[in-house]
């Protein structure tokens, strides 16, 4: 096999594009964590939260178990929820892996008897 | 040469310095700790005796921790501020690095009397940067805490004076006791190496002056039983390297700040600087 020459722009040229290949020896392109997002929990309709009128055995079945059950005064109780909102549904959060997508926190509190006296849905972070 | 030939040289020195540099801001990605709502002015939406563990709450939304019988509870706010990447080429090498993210962490902790009544608010953010890797030590922490056990604030870059050497690690102070972390040569990094529990510390305080070079800049901690402990930081808050003891008086006064929150039985508590 006879080999030919190159001419000396050709050579000049692939010279230059050894040079480059040998300067980008020892970059890498730097791996990207694709952990799965959180699914939502299922959606939650907030509407049967009325002070003096919801108790707190209704507030279970219709959100799930509380994130935190917190002693409240004269003997009530306070539960908190964190839920997210999406397309203008609410949705709970029972997996905790999902609460670093949880904004919103709910908290109920109820007196002695287990009757909501006050509560809030306080945003704690997003814009 | 004058002093306006020399400014120019400087300038000139540092514009070639930077040639081929390149330092690019890259914003962190929101961490899962951070509570828009937890920031330096939150206590003053609370009165001390008159609002309520349910205003706190329904103010702030649930918090991270909560005492076992609810004497208080704690709120952080982890703000990730991002990293820089700096690139650049000189003569026939290019190199390029990326800097650890710089995280703030503040940490707010309520106190309640016994009717439930605010009795008064700590908040804090912590005074220097530390690395995500903090959280590998935090779960450490958690491995020794006490069920219900709160982390006040923790000390990266502290120094436990022991049998006559700076022993390296992390120094955890929480609502029960002190708890120093020692760094190892050999696994697991970092060992547990006292435990010491509010009710056996009689003072948190500067340690006296004059005894040893230094002295000014580390914190004592005098037990009941009249031993003590010496504590020092250095000013930033990475690891030590071994027998290596860096002295910071202004992490050593955030300490000693932080330490006053301790509640000893029987005890007034120290009162917080202004």
């Amino acid at each position: 096999m006879r080999l030919r020459a190159l001419p000396a722009s050709r050579s000049l040229l692939a010279g230059a594009a050894l040079l480059w290949a040998l300067l980008l020896v020892g970059c890498v392109t730097p791996a990207t964590a694709t952990a799965t997002a959180p699914s939502l929990g299922p959606v939650v309709a907030l509407d049967f939260i009325q002070d003096g009128v919801t108790t707190i055995e209704e507030c279970e079945p219709r959100l799930g178990p509380p994130s935190k059950k917190i002693p409240g005064a004269a003997g009530g109780q306070m539960l908190t929820f964190w839920l997210e909102q999406e397309a203008g549904e609410m949705h709970v959060f029972v997996d905790p892996r999902s609460l670093e997508r949880a904004r919103y926190s709910l908290v109920l509190s109820f007196d002695a008897r287990g009757v909501l006296t006050r509560h809030a849905l306080v945003k704690v972070w997003g814009s | 040469m004058s002093a306006r030939g020399v400014s120019r040289i400087i300038a000139l020195a540092f514009v070639v310095t930077l040639c081929g540099c390149i330092a690019i801001p890259i914003p962190g990605k929101p961490d899962p700790g951070r509570r828009d709502n937890i920031d330096e002015r939150v206590g003053e939406r609370f009165q001390p005796g008159i609002s309520t563990r349910e205003d706190v709450l329904l103010t702030l939304g649930e918090p991270a921790d909560v005492a076992e019988d609810a004497s208080w509870v704690r709120y952080t706010n982890v703000r990730n501020l991002g990293h820089w990447f700096i690139g650049g080429c000189g003569g026939y090498v290019c190199n390029a690095f990326e800097t650890g993210d710089t995280i703030r962490y503040r940490t707010v902790t309520v106190f309640f009397d016994p009717a439930g009544r605010v009795r008064e608010v700590l908040n804090f953010e912590s005074p220097a940067d530390f690395v995500p890797e903090i959280r590998l030590l935090d779960e450490r922490y958690k491995a020794v805490a006490e069920p219900g056990e709160g982390l006040i604030e923790m000390f990266r870059g502290a120094a436990w004076r022991t049998a006559d050497r700076w022993a390296p690690g992390t120094l955890f102070v929480t609502d029960r006791a002190l708890l120093f972390f020692e760094i190892t040569d050999s696994g697991p990094l970092y060992r547990l190496a006292l435990r010491l529990p509010v009710t056996a510390i009689a003072s948190v305080d500067w340690a006296p002056e004059g005894k040893a070079e230094g002295s000014e800049r580390f914190a004592l901690v005098r037990r009941a039983d009249g031993a003590s402990d010496a504590f020092a930081f250095t000013p930033l808050s990475g690891d030590l390297a071994p027998q290596v003891a860096v002295f910071d008086r202004a992490r050593t006064e955030h300490f000693i700040d932080v330490a006053g929150w301790l509640r000893p039985p029987g005890r007034s508590p120290v009162p917080s600087r202004p």
